[in-house]
């Protein structure tokens, strides 16, 4: 079998009779041990569902202290956080599977999944860090005569505003901190946790990882969700359970295309959507604004960058319009950046990159040739951009 | 105090705000202009060092091209010794741009020249210097454009006096022969 040069756009050998053979000789049987996974996930998914409601119903009846409101809100929100991220896992295991087969294809890229153990430690340090001063008391009625009686002998109200507080000033030290601390074992999500694009995320899951070689260009593609969580005053009540106020903001759940360029260059430049006066909030973080000569170009996005010439070297008046070019023809949110020699580009479209549904059977090949689209959209980015040109850009 | 007197009060300190704001958007720009000068005064620096370099490992392959040798000499000088921002330095600096560009392609006519690794090296880093000058002109005009704009609109042209050495500087500007369409027929 022949595999596709690596000067053939992306798009056009997935057409080729050779890509065809290989999809349906070599690729198609492994979605019978996909699809035997999948009916274990689903399983799974089941029994989760009625071992929650058998423990609710546990509780309700023979913790005769639980009102059926508490229990039943946390049997929902246990079960609903828990099936989140079986689906997640379920997902990965299967790109896992799935893409290193299809990839092989061309043998110029390989796709990865983060340790799954530590991605499961991670959410469950941080579920417990959103939710660890939980103020717990329960109503004893019949026995103390009606009067509510804290489950341990805490002055909430107090202890509320003080560990709130301690939340809110330690959340911009935990921004500069989140990404020595959490991403120090982790250099694939260094790249992705770019305090340039996104200065004020302080949550990052890393999920797809494809690495490998396009027009002598070494790309990897990460699928990112960063997130900015911020702690508040104001509680949440689910039956006898108060919760810390949170509020979760999505900064960016796409695609992170990190790139080299064929260009010397030892500052940083920031090109994100243009966003007027709510940019503002977050400059302090980012360096000086550059004003542009395109005026289509500063009608869609704003630079930042450390040095004035540098970044005008780097967005050449050709490098503009092709960004534009990217911007409007692909319907993508595109924003990026140059830092440490490399291009990092952020894209985000409505429905999900690389998607894998746990109740759609694993057997459909449409399922998966909408994953090599996906990639092809990418890498067509990248044609797009000319990365690979050793002048101009 | 009364009402009338806060009011004339916060007027005037609204005036003054302004105009103190106007008449540093004047001198912010006035710096930036200096400042984009000077980024190609150091541009062009690094091409005045670079060019001799290139002449030496030019000139053992190419022993009969001594004219234009002398002539990219000479513009180097020129060149180097006209004030900074002045129409003499951009003139010269446009008339040694052309002639380079002419040497790159009487290079192509010495492949041994054209192979030389120490050639192959010098010319990729010349060709950078090119693209980094390209970028400090545009800078450069563009400095230049804020200023013209901040102290053509009032209040901003009450401070006009404060920017006037800036004020006197051109936008850079391509020569005649750039601006006519390139004739491949001259080449093949």
């Amino acid at each position: 079998m022949e595999k596709s040069k690596n000067d053939i756009a992306f798009d056009q050998a997935l057409k080729t009779p050779e890509f065809t053979s290989f999809f349906k000789n070599e690729f198609a049987p492994i979605l019978r041990e996909v699809e035997a996974m999948r009916k274990n996930y689903l399983n799974l998914y089941y029994m989760i569902i009625v071992a929650a409601i058998l423990i609710a119903v546990g509780f309700y009846f023979f913790g005769k202290s639980y009102e059926i409101g508490f229990v039943l809100g946390m049997a929902v929100v246990v079960t609903v956080v828990v099936l989140k991220y079986l689906k997640i896992i379920y997902a990965l295991n299967v790109k896992k599977k799935v893409m290193t087969k299809l990839l092989s294809f061309w043998g110029n890229f390989t796709f990865s999944t983060p340790d799954m153990l530590k991605m499961i430690l991670k959410w469950a340090s941080e579920l417990l860090y959103d939710y660890s001063d939980l103020s717990l008391y329960t109503y004893t009625q019949r026995q103390n005569n009606g009067k509510k009686v804290r489950f341990y002998d805490v002055d909430i109200d107090k202890d509320e505003s003080e560990s709130c507080a301690r939340y809110i000033d330690e959340n911009y030290r935990r921004r500069i901190e989140y990404g020595k601390e959490n991403f120090k074992d982790d250099p694939d999500a260094v790249y992705a946790a770019s305090l340039l694009l996104f200065p004020n995320f302080n949550r990052c899951d890393v999920l797809d990882i494809f690495k490998g070689i396009y027009k002598d260009l070494n790309v990897t593609i990460r699928t990112v969700h960063m997130k900015d969580v911020n702690y508040t005053k104001k509680t949440t009540q689910i039956g006898p359970v108060k919760f810390k106020g949170r509020k979760l903001k999505d900064l960016f759940n796409g695609v992170l295309v990190t790139s080299t360029v064929n260009k010397n260059f030892n500052g940083r430049v920031v090109v994100r959507k243009e966003k007027g006066w709510m940019n503002k909030l977050d400059g302090f973080m980012l360096p000086p604004k550059v004003a542009l000569e395109d005026p289509l170009f500063e009608s869609i996005f704003e630079v930042y960058a450390d040095d004035q010439v540098e970044a005008r070297y780097l967005l050449t008046t050709a490098f503009m319009e092709r960004l534009i070019a990217v911007a409007n023809n692909n319907q993508f949110d595109v924003i990026c950046s140059f830092e440490n020699g490399l291009l990092n580009i952020g894209l985000q479209k409505k429905d999900k990159w690389f998607d894998v549904d746990l109740f759609k059977p694993a057997t459909i090949l449409s399922n998966y040739k909408k994953m090599l689209i996906d990639l092809s959209k990418i890498l067509s980015v990248i044609d797009t951009l000319k990365l690979e040109q050793k002048i101009g850009m | 105090m009364s009402v009338t007197e806060i009011i004339i009060g916060v007027v005037v300190l609204v005036v003054c705000g302004v105009l103190y704001s106007s008449y540093a958007n004047v001198i912010r720009n006035k710096n930036s202009v200096m400042e984009a000068l000077s980024g190609i005064d150091v541009q062009l620096k690094k091409r005045h060092d670079l060019v001799p370099n290139i002449l030496t490992i030019a000139k053992k392959f190419m022993e009969h091209e001594k004219e234009i040798f002398e002539k990219i000499t000479e513009l180097r000088s020129q060149a180097m010794s006209s004030r900074s921002g002045s129409k003499e330095k951009f003139a010269a600096e446009a008339k040694l741009d052309n002639l380079m560009s002419q040497f790159m392609v009487n290079v192509e006519n010495y492949p041994e020249l054209k192979s030389d690794t120490t050639m192959m090296h010098a010319m990729t880093t010349y060709n950078e210097v090119e693209e980094h000058i390209a970028a400090a002109r545009r800078f450069y005009n563009s400095s230049l454009t804020q200023l013209k704009n901040s102290i053509q609109i009032f209040p901003g042209s009450l401070f006009a006096g404060l920017a006037a050495e800036a004020m006197s500087l051109s936008y850079f500007e391509t020569d005649a022969a750039s601006r006519e369409a390139v004739s491949a027929s001259q080449y093949l």
